[in-house]
């Protein structure tokens, strides 16, 4: 019980710090690339700016339905399933990936139920749309995912890790990888981490306001990103495993920083996309083919190797 | 024409067409005209309120008054009663010819209404000069853009009926923009004016100033020397780049390309920079007076904005390579809000936005308004008339207009930079002057009458006028999501909205 | 607490119909940068805690400000911007619209100028922050 306890709090305040340092460096580094300085009110670089964006947050009453409710539940539970080192997670599953898949829709569409009762149509009609956009980008997400699926031959996160000790999945599957990394860049682009105002009407709604509400929703946009991108660095990049003296817990959080800061100079340096034609067309003429391709070549060779025994 | 412009007869194409345009007037609407007026460079016909269906049907029907498009309808007081003032395009822009006709006294709502439907049924184009119909209400549309609600896109409000996410109908309501006629400061002297005037275009405040001067030395035969000249055309081409450079940062944002937005954003204000160490301020310059400029420009500003021209043409160089390198963006913009060239010539459209559609003119080559004749540059031409076109277009311009400040700031002559002439001297009787600018959103046109040394009615047409009443045609059948793409592609001006209104 | 949160930040809507807009805009470019103070532009009145009025009004325009006054969460400041608010500019003196505006909102911060410096605004912000 106590272990489980322990467990709970560690996986709290990884969450925490992870959220702490992301909203820093989202702030820090687009205001660089847009040649600002950043927000910089107390002395150190502005350290306090996500305490002071939270507490902002909470300075009004706390407006909570039961799907902001359900929302704030499912964010905490998909860390549940997923391993951050050997011995750090929850319930110990064989099928862990499927159900973090599963409830990574479930806060995409609860996202979109939340902005409902925010009064205003035009809010309503453009989270759909972002949800719709994120979703069509998930499509080529699943296909590469069950690719890494095929050559490890397994549905857990931990045996997915286990089977790179010798070499990682980007080495068996670029493509996959190369794929992954771009939609989960367009999804990155659909949720605004930085606090730049735009010109789209009641766009700043998403990211502004009061309210313990708006704080979850807010929160899980994040852990839709976080989540995307723990995926990729286990699935592609080895996830915990140990490179010679530097232990497993380490190497994941440099490689999801890593990932985190490409995307996000990535982000930056392209234009926005918020037109779902657009963006059919990017997914349909780029990403999703070469996903198709890496599908269907691994999918061969697993048949070859598996079925026929011939490699 | 060309042999009579090749043999010097007439200084420009401008003073050509007013010839013939007056000639025209003799020939096919005696009758109806009470007086025909030359306003400075251009031509104003009186007619009254009855005779104004068949004029219009002759400006319509005669292929030799050329009259394409509609410029403008404006309303304003002066002190004979409401006066309602029309311009007319012909196939270029600059071209136009001024219609005014009283109004009835006592119902000058009603007669406003009654005169703008009736120019609308030969010039369609005049519906969106009709005052606040009261049978639109919110519920008939499926979405309302309120002026509030996109940044940037003021003074109007768009009412969108949708079809699978296709805009199948719209209608444009600028009440927001309009001041009742009591509200605008009255009983001014000229200078007072010239220094107001430039409050109704936001972007580049110096263009309205130059009509207006220009407006007077035109009616006094007063040469200004060439010195004042060349810094007028130093200050216009400054503005027109920082104009330029303002829409490219809109656009950038519009399309969330951060990259863009701050380094172009940078480079304006290095342009404002310099347009405050010459004038003193960024927007409304207040530089400008009859017969010459306020204050000279010491050779210290000249070496300092010749040293910057080659920095700055670089790094719009790269703008442009970052902007057009991006392939999701150009689809974004290519066939997005296309206007066809006889519809935008119907519209009124002029300046960058007519050139994007494949119509090449531009004020500064068909007048000899200011001495851009010294200077060499070309007019970049558009081909689809596509959001594309009109960013590319005016990329062109900037690096035209680098090109004539560069030979500005070569050859400024030497002398006196004003005409000393006190306004408050000259008693100017009652006359009308009208004159036109080809500013950077197209042509600008101001109306004054003065009497005295007191201005009695002041009317500026703005070229963003004629750009959104074409958005009706623009936007039709395009996606709901590229509406603020499309209207910022046009490069709307919200100062040049403001209008007069009645009650 | 609550006054050192608000502080650092600062949610502002810029409302009405004028070219001081452009200027406030700039600042949040990046030669000025006000987002350095923790200051950031909205567009939904309900998370607006400064409100901005500047530029011209009619009678529309101005039924159309005191309704995005109303939406607005307490607390809530309104900056009077440009010599059009202030003074008026090329109105007549005679009107009096910006007296009408007056008598149902109280104005916290005046910024003077045709249009004011995006300096000018961020100076009258961080004065204002000291007030808070």
């Amino acid at each position: 019980m106590v272990l489980i306890f322990k467990k709970i709090v560690y996986l709290l305040l990884v969450i925490v710090v992870n959220l702490y340092v992301c909203t820093y460096l989202a702030n820090k580094l687009t205001a660089h690339m847009e040649l600002r300085r950043g927000y910089r009110v107390s002395k150190a670089g502005g350290i306090s700016l996500p305490f002071s964006r939270f507490f902002k947050y909470l300075s009004n009453e706390p407006g909570i339905n039961f799907w902001t409710f359900m929302l704030f539940v499912f964010s905490f539970l998909i860390w549940s399933v997923s391993p951050l080192s050997a011995s750090m997670v929850l319930i110990d599953m064989d099928s862990s990936l499927m159900v973090a898949l599963l409830m990574l829709l479930v806060i995409l569409t609860l996202n979109v139920s939340s902005h409902m009762l925010t009064g205003y149509n035009m809010i309503m009609i453009q989270s759909m749309r972002k949800t719709a956009s994120v979703l069509f980008f998930m499509i080529p997400v699943f296909l590469n995912i069950s690719g890494v699926v095929l050559i490890n031959k397994t549905l857990g996160f931990k045996e997915i890790i286990n089977s790179q000790y010798q070499y990682w999945n980007v080495i068996y599957q670029p493509l996959g990888f190369l794929t992954t990394l771009l939609s989960v860049l367009f999804i990155f682009k659909q949720f605004k981490l930085n606090r730049k105002s735009e010109i789209e009407a009641f766009s700043t709604d998403s990211c502004e306001g009061k309210g313990l509400g708006k704080a979850i929703n807010r929160f899980s946009e994040y852990n839709i990103i976080f989540v995307l991108i723990y995926m990729l660095t286990v699935l592609y990049l080895g996830g915990y495993q140990n490179l010679y003296i530097v232990r497993g817990e380490v190497m994941l959080g440099l490689k999801f920083y890593l990932i985190f800061v490409i995307i996000l100079i990535a982000e930056r340096s392209i234009a926005k996309i918020n037109d779902y034609k657009l963006i059919q067309r990017i997914n349909i003429r780029y990403i999703l083919p070469l996903s198709v391709v890496n599908f269907i070549v691994t999918l061969g060779f697993f048949i070859y190797r598996n079925i026929f025994g011939l490699i | 024409m060309l042999g009579e412009l090749y043999n010097r007869t007439y200084s420009s194409p401008k003073l050509l067409f007013m010839e013939k345009m007056e000639r025209n007037v003799h020939i096919y609407i005696e009758q109806e005209v009470s007086r025909v007026f030359k306003a400075g460079r251009e031509i104003l016909l009186e007619i009254e309120g009855r005779n104004l269906s068949s004029a219009l049907h002759a400006f319509k029907n005669i292929a030799d008054f050329d009259l394409k498009g509609l410029g403008g309808i404006s309303f304003f007081k002066n002190k004979y009663g409401p006066q309602m003032l029309i311009n007319f395009t012909g196939s270029n822009p600059g071209f136009s010819l001024f219609v005014k006709t009283g109004l009835d006294r006592n119902n000058i709502r009603e007669d406003y209404i009654k005169k703008v439907k009736e120019i609308s049924h030969f010039y369609p184009a005049a519906d969106f000069y009709l005052w606040n119909i009261d049978s639109v209400n919110a519920g008939d549309w499926d979405a309302v853009i309120y002026s509030q609600t996109l940044e940037g896109f003021d003074g109007f409000d768009l009412y969108l009926n949708l079809e699978d996410g296709l805009i199948k109908k719209l209608w444009v309501d600028n009440e927001i923009s309009r001041v009742l006629d009591i509200e605008f400061l009255r009983h001014i002297n000229i200078s007072e004016a010239i220094t107001c005037i430039s409050r109704f275009d936001w972007q580049a405040g110096v263009f309205p100033e130059i009509a207006l001067c220009r407006a007077f030395e035109e009616y006094m035969q007063l040469k200004i020397p060439r010195r004042a000249d060349y810094i007028r055309v130093l200050l216009c081409e400054l503005f027109r780049i920082a104009n330029h450079l303002g829409f490219i940062t809109g656009m950038a944002h519009i399309m969330g390309f951060d990259t863009a937005y701050s380094s172009s954003f940078l480079e304006k204000e290095k342009v404002l920079r310099i347009i405050e160490i010459i004038t003193g301020s960024r927007y409304f310059p207040n530089f400008m007076c009859i017969g010459g400029i306020k204050k000279d420009i010491s050779n210290e500003v000249a070496g300092r904005l010749k040293k910057q021209i080659p920095e700055i043409y670089r790094n719009i160089l790269d703008i442009e390579k970052i902007l057009m390198d991006d392939f999701t963006l150009i689809e974004r913009l290519k066939d997005t809000g296309i206007i066809e060239r006889d519809e935008a010539l119907h519209y009124g459209l002029s300046g960058p936005n007519i050139r994007a559609s494949g119509c090449r003119n531009d004020l500064r080559k068909d007048d000899d308004f200011i001495s851009y004749g010294d200077f060499s540059f070309t007019v970049p031409v558009g081909r689809t008339g596509d959001c594309f076109n009109r960013l590319v277009v005016r990329f062109a311009e900037i690096y035209q207009s680098l090109k004539i400040l560069s030979q500005v700031t070569g050859k400024l002559p030497v002398g006196e930079i004003l005409k000393k002439i006190n306004p408050a001297h000259v008693d100017l009787g009652r006359t009308t002057l009208i004159s036109s600018i080809e500013c950077p959103h197209g042509n600008i046109k101001v109306y004054t009458e003065v009497e005295g040394n007191m201005v009695d009615a002041i009317c500026v047409m703005g070229p963003s006028k004629n750009s959104l009443s074409g958005i009706g045609e623009i936007l039709r059948g395009a996606r709901f999501e590229d509406v603020d793409l499309i209207i910022g592609s046009l490069d709307i001006s919200p100062g040049e909205l403001i209008s007069n209104s009645h009650g | 607490m609550a006054g050192s949160i608000l502080k650092s930040n600062l949610n502002i809507l810029v409302a009405g119909f004028g070219c001081c807009k452009r200027e406030i805009f700039a600042a949040r470019g990046p030669l000025y940068d006000i987002q350095r103070f923790g200051l950031n532009f909205v567009t939904v009145p309900e998370n607006a805690d400064i409100l901005v009025v500047q530029g011209i009004y009619n009678r529309e325009s101005l039924q159309r400000m005191i309704d995005i006054y109303e939406r607005m969460n307490e607390p809530k400041w309104v900056f009077a911007v440009g010599s059009c608010m202030i003074d008026g500019n090329i109105f007549d003196r005679g009107v009096r619209m910006l007296e009408k505006f007056r008598e149902k909102v109280k104005i916290d911060m005046y910024v003077p100028g045709c249009p004011p410096r995006p300096e000018a605004f961020i100076y009258a912000v961080l004065k204002f922050l000291d007030y808070i």
